[in-house]
């Protein structure tokens, strides 16, 4: 049976491609300037968003959209003050926007959520609004990243650098912040809440350990995470397994395969 | 009559609350080659920092061309300022070219791409640290003294007036510092302003116009022989300092701290 002749599938195929795309072009700089815990803390409050959305009624994508770019900008602007570490705030934001949606489903009394789904993917309800929400939002992304390439390079370098050279520093690294939120939200309807992080990583940390420039690591990480996605989703159809935990446990499998054979000499 | 390129008159700073810089007073001629030097902690990186625009001076007047330095503008450029090595990731994924380019992004201006101008103040600023051979090699593939250089590379990319440098030879070995300093006269032959911020009086000694002495305050700012006494490397780095000659420029040895020479 060709599983592209399901509508779902076909929804997901083209899902699996824009998160691969996205993912793998923002975790770049994800990994680069080290924000993969932010990544974590970031996608965890996708799930706050989302009861936020069902108990308000509004669509929870785009709740939980707002809330991660909430939570992710009062991470950075604290941390910035300096009075906490980074890492501590994240750990608080982690647990408490969780707490946060655990909360108000229950007080809510919300009792037609699929959690199941929204924390560890579900490719079945991906719809064609999701699709274009996707598209929209992965676009934008698109277009600032390409537009403050080198901003973003800057950034992830030598921000102090960047000030002294006149680049406003602080609003591009909040920009980035909100960049991962949009591409949280995008891959969350695909692999879930908990799982959106990894994806955020995994393809730039495999690109990373081959590429030697950043346009080479995009490049890289672009055509691993999509080839991670759809692969991902097709062993998934075939083994009737989870698609999102499938997808990955291959990119972990893809980045522990090159990591193992870039770590034994060269010949020649 | 040369005016000064860095004034700073009277500059408090503190880190909550604890008092780094108190009633400093400095001021720096256009072409001088000026050692900021004093003992770890002294508070010179500061001072370099609010004279970038960093930092905000407290208390206190700092001027750059003139002007405070959050007011510079577009004369932020004629700056130049050359890090401490240990500050960047060495495995960043960047050749040597794209990061000299860095130094002239914010003349490049926010959302614009290099132009061919760009690329050839890249070039240029490469041949002037000779390493115009390497512009392919990635950042991590340098030697400690070839990073140093290429630093110094990102700082003039902007064709500065001014470079300020710190702590430039704390990462390189004694050889590669001898070629950077050389390196610094030849750019002050040229015009430039040159500020090095050390810890390491004796090298510097040989090849600056004036020494300012900094710790917590500026209490001395003279031509080297005149700062190279016993009163004022006393009071610089304690009772304890002990002078070892080598030529005509004492090198000190600070025994108070263990294992630092």
């Amino acid at each position: 049976m060709n599983p592209l002749g399901f509508g779902f599938m076909q929804r997901a195929v083209l899902a699996g491609c824009l998160v691969g795309v996205l993912c793998a072009l923002v975790g770049v700089f994800v990994v680069l300037k080290r924000l993969s815990f932010m990544g974590a803390g970031i996608s965890h409050a996708a799930f706050g968003g989302v009861a936020l959305g069902y108990v308000l009624g509004i669509n929870p994508t785009l709740t939980a959209f707002v809330f991660c770019i909430l939570t992710g900008l009062g991470i950075a602007f604290l941390a910035n003050q300096r009075r906490l570490k980074e890492d501590t705030l994240i750990g608080i934001a982690f647990a408490s926007t969780m707490a946060f949606g655990v909360f108000l489903i229950g007080v809510g009394k919300i009792r037609n959520v699929d959690l199941f789904g929204y924390l560890f993917g579900n490719i079945l309800a991906i719809t064609r609004e999701d699709l274009l929400f996707a598209l929209f939002l992965g676009g934008t992304v698109l277009f600032l990243l390409f537009t403050f390439y080198k901003e973003f390079v800057i950034v992830a370098l030598d921000p102090e650098g960047g000030k002294v050279s006149g680049i406003p520093v602080a609003a591009f690294s909040y920009l980035l912040v909100a960049l991962v939120a949009a591409v949280v939200v995008v891959a969350m309807r695909l692999v879930g809440i908990v799982l959106a992080a990894a994806l955020l990583v995994l393809p730039a940390a495999t690109a990373l350990t081959r590429a030697r420039t950043i346009p080479q690591a995009m490049l890289l990480a672009v055509l691993d995470g999509v080839g991670i996605s759809l692969g991902g989703l097709f062993l998934a159809y075939f083994l009737d397994a989870p698609a999102g935990a499938t997808i990955v446990l291959l990119g972990t499998g893809v980045f522990l395969g090159v990591s193992i054979s870039s770590s034994f000499p060269k010949r020649g | 009559m040369a005016h000064p390129v860095i004034e700073v008159q009277h500059l408090f700073f503190s880190y909550e609350g604890v008092p780094v810089l108190e009633d400093v007073s400095l001021s720096v001629e256009q072409g001088e080659f000026v050692a900021l030097i004093g003992p770890n902690g002294a508070g010179k990186t500061t001072l370099l920092k609010i004279i970038l625009g960093l930092l905000p001076a407290q208390r206190g007047e700092v001027r750059v061309f003139g002007k405070p330095p959050k007011d510079l503008g577009d004369l932020r450029h004629r700056i130049g300022y050359v890090p401490q090595l240990p500050h960047f990731d060495p495995h960043f994924p960047i050749t040597l070219r794209e990061f000299v380019l860095t130094g002239r992004y914010g003349l490049i201006g926010v959302g614009r791409r290099p132009r061919k101008s760009d690329w050839e103040a890249v070039q240029k600023a490469l041949e002037a640290v000779h390493l115009e051979a390497l512009e392919g090699k990635l950042l991590g593939e340098l030697s400690g003294g070839q990073r140093q250089r290429a630093l110094i590379a990102r700082a003039l990319s902007t064709e500065p007036e001014v470079l300020l440098c710190d702590e430039p030879t704390t990462a390189i070995d004694p050889k590669s510092s001898e070629g950077f300093y050389e390196l610094l006269l030849r750019l002050k032959e040229r015009g430039k302003t040159i500020v090095v911020v050390s810890h390491d009086v004796g090298v510097i000694a040989q090849y600056a116009d004036s020494i300012a002495c900094l710790n917590r305050t500026v209490f001395c700012h003279r031509r080297p022989e005149e700062v190279i006494s016993e009163e004022v490397l006393e009071a610089l780095y304690g009772k304890e300092a002990a002078f070892f000659h080598h030529g005509e420029i004492p090198h000190i040895v600070v025994r108070k701290e263990k294992g630092e020479q």
